[in-house]
């Protein structure tokens, strides 16, 4: 392999795991309060668009940036309202608002397909690092939401190992019933994460149509918002692992690229199953080694409804 | 921990004789009496379907009569619109039950949609092998063969989910990406049929292995649609007047009832959810042999997803799924059919999108109701203030 398209290809693998970086972080979020969002995929289709949308008549990535994380918290409150205040089951409303996200913005879409959009996300050159031989171009001229995605799960890490408020949250995601009765509101709070999370998925789906894609087509998020869902089982819910699974799976997918680029004798496709039967494996593993130490990772309330009394 | 409560309790002690009213709230509370679910769920899913019906023209530049027309015209009113409207329901129905059977047993079975990948792939692969074969032969093999690949296809989830507790959830919808990876592959590669029309397409199935049709005046539709509509009636026959119903009903109330009435719980969740993924195989290879006849990404077109949504609002009830399949099928056959008129095909998954969340506010209803009540005195916490 030659020294460019290594380069080119680390810096393409890092590019297009930001968004699902992102928007894992925010499902860890979510999932770490007992609630799972289905919908990813619909909050970050809906992301994408708004971004689009704003960015078309504003002009700036910035502002298109915060609208497509207000329009993804709205539309995953939504999500929230429907499944936790009315305890209705999370994965039919998932799966009824992926499909409304779809029909939606495909037909308001519809004449905008192939539009270019008209500022992208800018890249920035690290002072000092990016002129490294090699390290440089392929890890540190990359655009500026990619430095500030890697920050947000080593937030989530200090958020729930060394805050009370963390801790409030993962006993709401362990035993709601104790947490309502030291007083924490756990609908409440459900409903916040539930919204935060969905900001999150929403300036995901930005960053793949304004620093990305760089134009719209229709079901642009393409299932990487099922692949944040995996990454976060991937993770067994823990914030550093998000890196490492987001990482891994953007890595992957380019590897098929590359694949095709040397003509190697591996179909690409190959590579694009491998992280989820990779997901799948991971899962099966861990769950196999916990049933022998007896103990799980997952929030122990995870998709299970709330009542109080 | 353990100290500061107390001292709260203390710090926010007040006389008696200082006591507020107790405060008058709204609360989403369970009923003691569920009300009829399956009413409620079915009455709101058609309320639903008639809104969405009634909103259509606000969401299109096409006049209300030129969409409604085509609409028509498209399911009810033409023969070819009739007929496509039996077409799309064939995968439809089976891919309800594949849905549905795990479903009386509380699994999900989200991988619908990868099954119907790899049916239709097992079914293409045996066709190209038994091209000298006579129609009789090759069809019964080409079923046998995607169901038994749909089967495989869920039995890594469902061994992790009876002997591990690992949610079936995940893995069977991740399945799905690797059964589209692994079509493509072969549409790309190996059996890559160049198309002037573009999109992925294998080389077409031999022509007996087409299923033919079934005529019946001038409406003309093939013979699957015999089984997609006994297939449902059989299995709910079955569920009805058998003892594997009998078990699957229990099982599906609770396991541990099912276990300490000597049930074998682990076979019967391992055999619902293998026939789930044979059905799921089966709308694949009904798919490719009654109207694709080339296997491509498009032998779905989230068939598995709408699948699942007739057979959670159905109730699990396989009568209920043939009802709820042929709506559907008359919705999407109508979403088909307003292209005509330049409105976006995707409008009717928002549609069917809309009616299952319709469909779920009336279960919520029937279950639970808005009561005003007083509130027990404030709680500590929500003085004290965690969180």
């Amino acid at each position: 392999m030659n020294d460019t398209l290594l380069v080119d290809s680390i810096a393409s693998a890092i590019s297009s795991s930001t968004a699902v970086l992102i928007a894992a972080t925010g499902e860890l979020l979510v999932e770490k309060t007992g609630v799972y969002n289905i919908a990813l995929e619909g909050v970050m289709l809906v992301g994408a668009l708004t971004g689009f949308l704003v960015d078309l008549w504003t002009g700036s990535w910035m502002v298109g940036l915060l609208a497509a994380g207000a329009a993804g918290a709205l539309y995953a409150l939504l999500y929230g309202v429907i499944t936790i205040l009315f305890r209705t089951d999370l994965i039919v409303v998932g799966v009824a608002l992926i499909l409304i996200a779809q029909g939606v913005t495909n037909t308001l879409g519809t004449s905008h397909v192939g539009q270019t959009t008209r500022s992208v996300i800018p890249l920035w050159n690290v002072p000092g690092l990016s002129n490294i031989p090699f390290i440089g171009p392929a890890i540190f001229r990359q655009s500026v939401v990619t430095y500030i995605a890697i920050l947000l799960p080593l937030g989530a890490i200090f958020l729930y190992s060394r805050t009370r408020h963390g801790l409030n949250m993962r006993s709401i995601g362990e035993n709601p019933e104790t947490a309502d009765t030291s007083g924490i509101p756990v609908i409440g709070w459900r409903l916040f994460y539930t919204a935060l999370g969905g900001l999150f998925a929403g300036v995901g789906g930005a960053v793949i149509t304004l620093g990305i894609v760089k134009d719209w087509v229709s079901n642009v998020t393409a299932g990487e918002g099922w692949i944040a869902f995996a990454v976060v089982f991937f993770s067994g819910w823990q914030p550093g692992w998000i890196i490492v699974g987001a990482y891994f799976f953007g890595a992957l997918s380019v590897l098929g690229y590359v694949g095709q680029a040397l003509g190697w004798p591996i179909s690409s496709q190959f590579f694009t199953i491998l992280p989820y039967i990779g997901t799948v494996l991971v899962m099966i593993l861990r769950a196999w080694l916990q049933r022998r130490r007896g103990q799980v990772s997952w929030p122990a309330a995870l998709g299970l409804p709330f009542y109080r009394g | 921990m353990s100290v500061e409560p107390a001292r709260r309790v203390l710090s926010n002690y007040t006389p008696v004789t200082h006591a507020r009213p107790p405060r008058l709230r709204w609360r989403i509370e369970r009923r003691a009496q569920p009300l009829n679910l399956s009413l409620f769920r079915f009455g709101a899913v058609f309320i639903g379907i008639i809104l969405s019906l009634a909103a259509a023209p606000l969401f299109t530049t096409a006049s209300p009569r030129s969409l409604y027309d085509a609409m028509w015209s498209g399911t009810f009113g033409t023969a070819t619109g009739l007929a496509n409207v039996l077409t799309i329901a064939i995968p439809l129905l089976i891919a309800g039950l594949a849905a549905s059977i795990p479903y009386r047993l509380q699994l999900w079975n989200v991988g619908i949609d990868g099954q119907i990948y790899i049916g239709a792939w097992a079914a293409t692969g045996i066709s190209y092998h038994l091209t000298s074969q006579r129609s009789f032969v090759i069809i019964p093999i080409m079923f046998l063969g995607a169901m038994i690949a749909g089967a495989l296809w869920i039995l890594i989830p469902a061994l992790a989910r009876v002997y591990l507790g690992v949610s079936e959830v995940i893995p069977t919808f991740l399945m799905n990406f690797v059964a589209l990876g692994w079509l493509m592959y072969w549409a790309t590669g190996p059996w890559y049929a160049p198309s002037a029309a573009g999109g992925v397409f294998a080389i077409a199935i031999p022509p007996q292995a087409d299923l033919g049709n079934l005529n019946i005046g001038s409406l003309a539709v093939d013979w699957g649609i015999l089984l997609a509509v006994s297939l449902p009636i059989l299995f709910w026959a079955a569920n009805r007047f058998t003892r594997w119903g009998y078990e699957v009903t229990m099982i599906g109330a609770s396991e541990k009832a099912g276990r300490y009435a000597g049930m074998n719980v682990r076979r019967t969740l391992i055999a619902a959810m293998l026939s789930g993924g044979a059905l799921g195989g089966l709308a694949g290879a009904l798919n490719l042999m009654g109207s694709s006849y080339q296997l491509g990404p498009g032998v779905t077109n989230n068939t598995g997803f709408n699948g699942l949504i007739i057979a959670v609002l159905a109730g699990a009830n396989e009568l209920g799924v043939l009802v709820l399949g042929l709506v559907y099928a008359v919705l999407l056959s109508a979403g088909d059919a307003i292209q005509v008129v330049g409105a976006s095909a995707d409008m009717v998954f928002a549609v069917i999108g809309i009616t299952l969340i319709f469909g779920t506010f009336g279960e919520a209803y029937a279950r639970l109701h808005l009561v005003r009540t007083r509130a027990p005195e404030p709680s500590l916490a929500e003085t004290g203030g965690t969180g």
